[in-house]
């Protein structure tokens, strides 16, 4: 078994979260590993002072439901269909009231109210004209997308930038407190050999000054 | 019809929401609303802003509670959504927890220790403040794990379920927290017997 692996089956026997087979593995292997049995007293040691307080907050408000959204307005459905019925209801009303005209010309058909159009053709010069002003229209329409476009993209990379900076942060101050971590960790582990240190010299020098 | 309800497991109370039973998200609202608190209690250690993230939790819950596709899933699915506003509430706030650094300077829970109090024994009061405190000298992830599993009491694979992490990185995260929470609070001079397992 590696570290890694006992450190996990150490969580599972912690917490109780074994069968009975693994259990009773388990223990084996704890009895013959004495360095693993002092870190499960310790962890239950831990354990055991997390659970002599409660984290139970000071009294929390109650929750505010959100206003019960209006049962008329709540189905967009319901609202395609009230807009269709009510423009079927206006063209009916506009077919029974106005003097609709419905015909045929040698150009094609017509739809008006009241008198029908005169019968024109439509010039050469007119027609130049409304393709020019089709495309001022459109020129200035894409002009406008893409300058849209551009403040979206810029606003994004200005988004992701942060983000990135804010990211960087965060790893930063992660590896402080691993680097932290290991000092901690180096500064016991010195303090510890230093004190077996002195006591094997201190038993040293007993034996020397008694013989 | 209320009866009905808190005979209800979560599931079919969710499914009842999901077509547009709002006494069913009250009675939801009603189980979840105190372990959510907690939870985010002991993520923050204030309780101004464990009742907002509360507040905000059900709020989420309400308004997205038809994009739950496994009904099943909803309290690893709660908790998700209580988790991510509490570490948006950090990002927002740009608080910064207490680091190993301030161990490593030897600054003890200040003030928290009442020096009248003799050295063998803290009350409960105290013990709470330090380990709250204590909690958050843990990373964001081992302190939600350490609330999952401790307070919360939900399994391992519960936790790695929220969280998105495989369960060995969640036991992982687990021992490590439970080991810094106990180098913490030996180096602020908790008295031993608290540290034994009685």
């Amino acid at each position: 078994m590696t570290k890694q692996e006992a450190r996990e089956r150490l969580m599972d026997y912690l917490y109780d979260e074994m069968s009975e087979q693994e259990r009773k593995e388990f223990e084996k292997h704890l009895e013959n590993n004495p360095g693993l049995r002092d870190e499960l007293k310790e962890l239950k040691g831990t354990r055991s002072l997390l659970g002599k307080v409660s984290m139970e907050a000071p009294q929390q408000p109650d929750f505010n439901m959100p206003p019960k959204p209006n049962s008329w307005g709540a189905s967009s459905y319901v609202k395609t269909a009230l807009a269709a019925a009510a423009a079927l209801l206006v063209g009916v009303m506009m077919f029974a009231f106005a003097d609709l005209q419905f015909g045929q010309t040698e150009h094609g058909y017509y739809l008006t109210f009241g008198t029908p159009p005169a019968q024109e053709s439509i010039t050469e010069e007119a027609v130049e004209e409304l393709v020019n002003r089709l495309q001022q229209e459109n020129r200035l329409m894409a002009a406008a997308m893409y300058e849209q476009l551009s403040e979206q993209q810029d606003e994004q990379l200005n988004r992701a930038m942060a983000d990135l900076a804010e990211y960087y942060e965060m790893q930063r101050e992660r590896d402080l407190m691993l680097v932290a971590e290991g000092f901690a960790q180096l500064e016991e582990e010195t303090t510890d050999r230093f004190i077996q240190t002195n006591e094997a010299i201190g038993d040293i020098f007993y034996a020397l000054y008694n013989q | 019809m209320l009866t009905g309800l808190k005979d209800m497991d979560d599931q079919s109370l969710v499914r009842r929401v999901q077509e547009g039973d709002q006494e069913a998200f009250t009675e939801l609202v009603d189980r979840w609303q105190n372990k959510i608190h907690r939870f985010a209690y002991g993520f923050l250690a204030d309780a101004d802003d464990a009742g907002e993230i509360t507040q905000k939790t059900f709020i989420k819950a309400y308004q997205k509670l038809d994009t739950l596709d496994d009904r099943g899933k909803f309290s690893s699915w709660i908790y998700r959504v209580a988790n991510n506003l509490c570490l948006d509430e950090l990002k927002r706030a740009g608080r910064r927890k207490s680091t190993p650094l301030e161990l490593w300077n030897g600054q003890s829970a200040a003030g928290t220790i009442n020096p009248k109090t003799p050295a063998d024994t803290l009350e409960t009061r105290e013990l709470e403040q330090i380990l709250r405190k204590a909690l958050l000298t843990l990373s964001e992830e081992q302190r939600t794990v350490v609330i999952l599993k401790e307070y919360e009491g939900l399994k391992f694979r519960e936790i790695a379920d929220i969280l998105g992490e495989p369960e060995n990185t969640v036991k992982s995260r687990l021992y490590y927290g439970l080991k810094h929470l106990r180098r913490t609070l030996t180096t602020w001079n908790i008295p031993k017997q608290y540290l034994n397992d009685d």
